[in-house]
């Protein structure tokens, strides 16, 4: 999947290797183009999209020019996109919940606004009904939204499909690789400077994430006042798996513009994760968890299901997404600098709105004169790495008689074989964070403390180096120094 | 697809799953079969070469290797079967052990009993709840153990150990001597309550002890650049610059086939619920080792051993 070479010259550059970097980067790979895609980072997804909780959202009512309808028809996408690129997802549907009698009136009000007012398809659901679709569910709770569109996904699996498939489609994908200029002249993107070299092009999309007003600032747009929201999520477990089955969120009593107030979530195979929270960041790099964040999520969350074990912490990580403060809106299209193209200041509900936001971006390049061709040869379905996890026992059979290193467990929490890891590798993986994102092994209950040193020793073999430049998630992260 | 018939099943050939397979067959199980993922058996014993183990049936202290290599005789001896590189990916009520081989592929085994023999996993950061960022430079001290004996490398320069089981000495002496600085080893015990023998291996090797205390955070983006360290009775707040943390403070269960099986769970201690014979909610299927509680000394691994009958 990755380049080292600079191509000199490039139909369109897109910086940052996000979701909504790659899900442009796979929809412009239909055409006759030349697509250049650059991330800083050594794996694509390690910015905004690696800090995600995984929530496909129903809706998010905004009075913004953006977030609700493309949060509207990016939920409906993902059918398609799970069949075409070979990603988890599923959908758990949401419940929104009043435990309380006041929560209980504003839930009325709620339903009535939702269904009335947004059209959406809301159920409302009595207690009696509620607590046999979640038995663990707190007793007191009077009633419920039930919202059947609300999925989870993993975010980074599916970067690194939307990546693989436009790869595979001619994408070009520079990671490691910085931005450090443009080349404008009469107010015309003329080529995109990186740390590596030049790229000759008539436009550029600003996917960068977080640092997507430092690129807009290279090229000298006007700035726009970027705040750096954190969040935290708590992940459980896995003995919690398929604990409960739905997201389920408390009625919220003031709404806040901000933020939707997280949930209590699953990961597509079902581990807990609750949050996120809203807190400020200290800066665009700033994911250091709090225990207070812990304490908040779970004080906000644990009434919801009163005898769920908070005690039972898997693990705890922190995202920072890209606020633009005056609208709390993405920011998309053209800018004063010609070719210069904006996906930028991407926040919540940008996952789920992520291929609608790559198609609105094709359509804005068509207007902006760039050519469109459609390919005759683009393949539109790529496959995951065929796991145990994944696979029947007579697959599983099979498998190792064709390769016997499917016979061999590397992962023991998640049965992740030899195998699967080195078809990450294959597939791009260079450090030991890019096989956890592709394989899930170091995700579970251990945390990798069992299967690291053989994790060490077959990418060193795979990529013919040394285990000292073996690094956890790129150069400075060495584990042996 | 190979399917067979056990009488009895241990999954791990461990120090717990070795030990309980010499038993089973004084029992006078014929029939009995230890799943094993390594190549070897022995578990953490195959890590140890400083840590005695106090070996039941004697009360003696046994060194590591003399201990393993009686359990390897007494195996063979016994004529216990063993499946090395053998890993179970599922286990179901009933019973049938589904396992993994390179060579042979899949085998469904059923049995009558099963005994979980399958270790622990090593207390970690996020169950010690320690916040901050999360670096590369953090390890669990049985995995630290592993790294070096496997590559021989140095895992950092500037070292500080938490906590204060066996496995302390395993790792000061190996890092040691590939020129770790061992900075200071932090306990939340009191001076007086540390492991006599940590102790005074501590304080041989000239380490600074920091009692009663905790890390609470850890800094540093790419690789760890400091810790925080919080005195239980003050609650005093000292930075220490290091750019690797040790925790070792022992073990919790693995639970990966108790939740796949659908036996119970006590959440609240992170253990599979069990009776007195270590016997789990799920009839004829045993916990035994790391695998039936949490231990923070791996002298306790064969205090939990379940009577087969």
């Amino acid at each position: 999947m990755i380049s080292k070479e600079v191509p000199e010259k490039a139909d369109v550059v897109i910086i940052g290797c996000g979701v909504v970097g790659c899900a442009i980067a796979r929809e412009l790979s239909r055409y006759r183009l030349k697509v250049v895609a650059i991330d800083k980072e050594p794996d694509v997804g390690w910015g905004v999209t690696k800090g995600n909780m995984g929530v496909i959202h129903p809706f998010v009512p905004h009075k913004g020019k953006y977030k609700e309808w493309m949060c509207l028809e990016g939920n409906k996408e993902f059918e398609k996109l799970a069949k075409e690129l070979d990603i988890p997802f599923k959908r758990p549907g949401l419940l929104i919940v009043a435990l309380s009698f006041v929560q209980f009136l504003a839930l009325i009000f709620a339903y009535l606004y939702l269904r009335l007012v947004k059209k959406i398809n809301a159920k409302w659901i009595w207690k009696k009904k509620l607590l046999e679709m979640e038995p663990k569910l707190n007793r007191k709770a009077k009633a419920a939204i039930y919202v059947p569109t609300a999925g989870v996904t993993d975010p980074v699996k599916y970067a690194i499909a939307l990546a693989e498939n436009a790869a595979e489609n001619g994408v070009i994908f520079l990671l490691n690789t910085q931005v450090v200029g443009f080349e404008i002249e009469n107010n015309e993107i003329k080529a995109v400077v990186t740390d590596k070299g030049r790229i000759e092009t008539k436009f550029v999309i600003n996917a960068a994430g977080v640092y997507s007003d430092k690129i807009e600032e290279l090229a000298g747009i006007r700035k726009r006042k970027m705040w750096h929201g954190k969040g935290v999520m708590v992940v459980f477990d896995q003995g919690l798996q398929n604990y409960y089955n739905h997201l389920i969120a408390p009625m919220p009593l003031r709404v806040d513009p901000r933020t939707k107030g997280g949930a209590i979530s699953i990961s597509p195979d079902g581990i807990p994760i609750w949050g996120p929270n809203l807190v400020e960041a200290k800066g665009k790099e700033d994911t250091e968890v709090d225990s207070s964040d812990i304490n908040m999520i779970i004080k906000k969350f644990h009434e919801l299901l009163p005898d769920f074990p908070v005690n039972a912490v898997m693990k705890y990580y922190a995202g920072v997404r890209p606020v633009n403060e005056d609208t709390w809106d993405f920011v998309l299209g053209p800018t004063e600098v010609k070719g210069f193209i904006n996906a930028a200041y991407i926040l919540s509900p940008g996952l789920t709105a992520s291929y609608i936001i790559a198609k609105k971006i094709v359509e804005i390049l068509q207007s902006e004169g760039l050519e469109l061709v459609g390919k005759d040869d683009f393949k539109e379905v790529r496959k995951a790495i065929k796991g145990l996890s994944n696979m029947s026992i007579d697959e599983i059979d099979n498998a190792i008689r064709e390769n016997p290193r499917y016979g061999k467990v590397v992962c023991l929490c998640n049965n992740v074989s030899e195998a699967e890891i080195r078809e990450a590798i294959r597939r791009g993986a260079k450090t030991i964070d890019s096989i956890k994102f592709r394989t899930n092994a170091c995700m579970g209950r251990c945390q990798g403390s069992r299967c690291l040193p053989e994790i060490i020793r077959i990418l060193s073999e795979e990529l013919k180096i040394p285990v000292d430049k073996v690094t956890m998630k790129g150069a400075g992260s060495e584990i042996f120094r | 697809m190979e399917e067979i018939t056990k009488e009895l099943i241990i999954v791990g050939a461990g120090l717990a799953g070795s030990y309980l397979g010499i038993k089973a067959s004084e029992y006078g199980f014929d029939n009995v079969l230890i799943i094993e993922r390594e190549p070897s058996i022995g578990g953490i014993l195959r890590h140890l070469r400083h840590v005695n183990i106090t070996y039941p049936d004697t009360g003696e202290e046994i060194a590591p290797q003399e201990l393993l290599m009686n359990l390897n005789n007494e195996l063979q001896s016994a004529e216990v079967e063993i499946w090395k590189e053998t890993t179970v990916i599922d286990l179901q009520e009933g019973f049938k052990v589904i396992c993994v081989n390179p060579n042979k592929g899949v085998t469904l085994v059923n049995a009558e009993k099963v005994v979980l023999a399958t270790g622990g996993k090593e207390i970690n950061q996020y169950d010690l709840r320690i916040v901050g960022s999360r670096p590369a430079g953090v390890f669990t001290a049985l995995l630290a153990i592993k790294l070096v004996d496997l590559f021989n490398k140095r895992i950092g320069r500037d070292v500080v150990i938490y906590g204060d089981n066996e496995l302390v000495k395993e790792v000061v002496t190996r890092l040691k001597g590939l020129g770790s600085n061992i900075k200071y080893l932090v306990t939340d015990k009191k001076h007086r309550d540390i492991r006599k023998d940590t102790k005074e291996f501590i304080e041989r090797e000239d380490i600074e002890i920091i009692d009663y205390a905790q890390v609470i955070r850890l800094h540093g983006v790419k690789r760890l650049e400091r810790i925080e360290v919080m005195k239980n009775d003050s609650n005093d707040i000292e930075e220490i610059s290091c750019d690797t943390l040790i925790i070792s403070k022992g073990f919790l269960p693995d639970l990966i086939l108790i939740k796949k099986v659908g036996a119970g769970i006590d959440f609240s201690k992170l253990e599979p619920i069990k009776g007195e014979n270590l016997e789990t909610t799920i009839k004829d299927l045993f916990v035994a080792g790391l695998a039936a509680e949490r231990k923070e000394s791996i002298n306790d691994i064969l205090k939990s051993i379940p009577v087969i009958k």
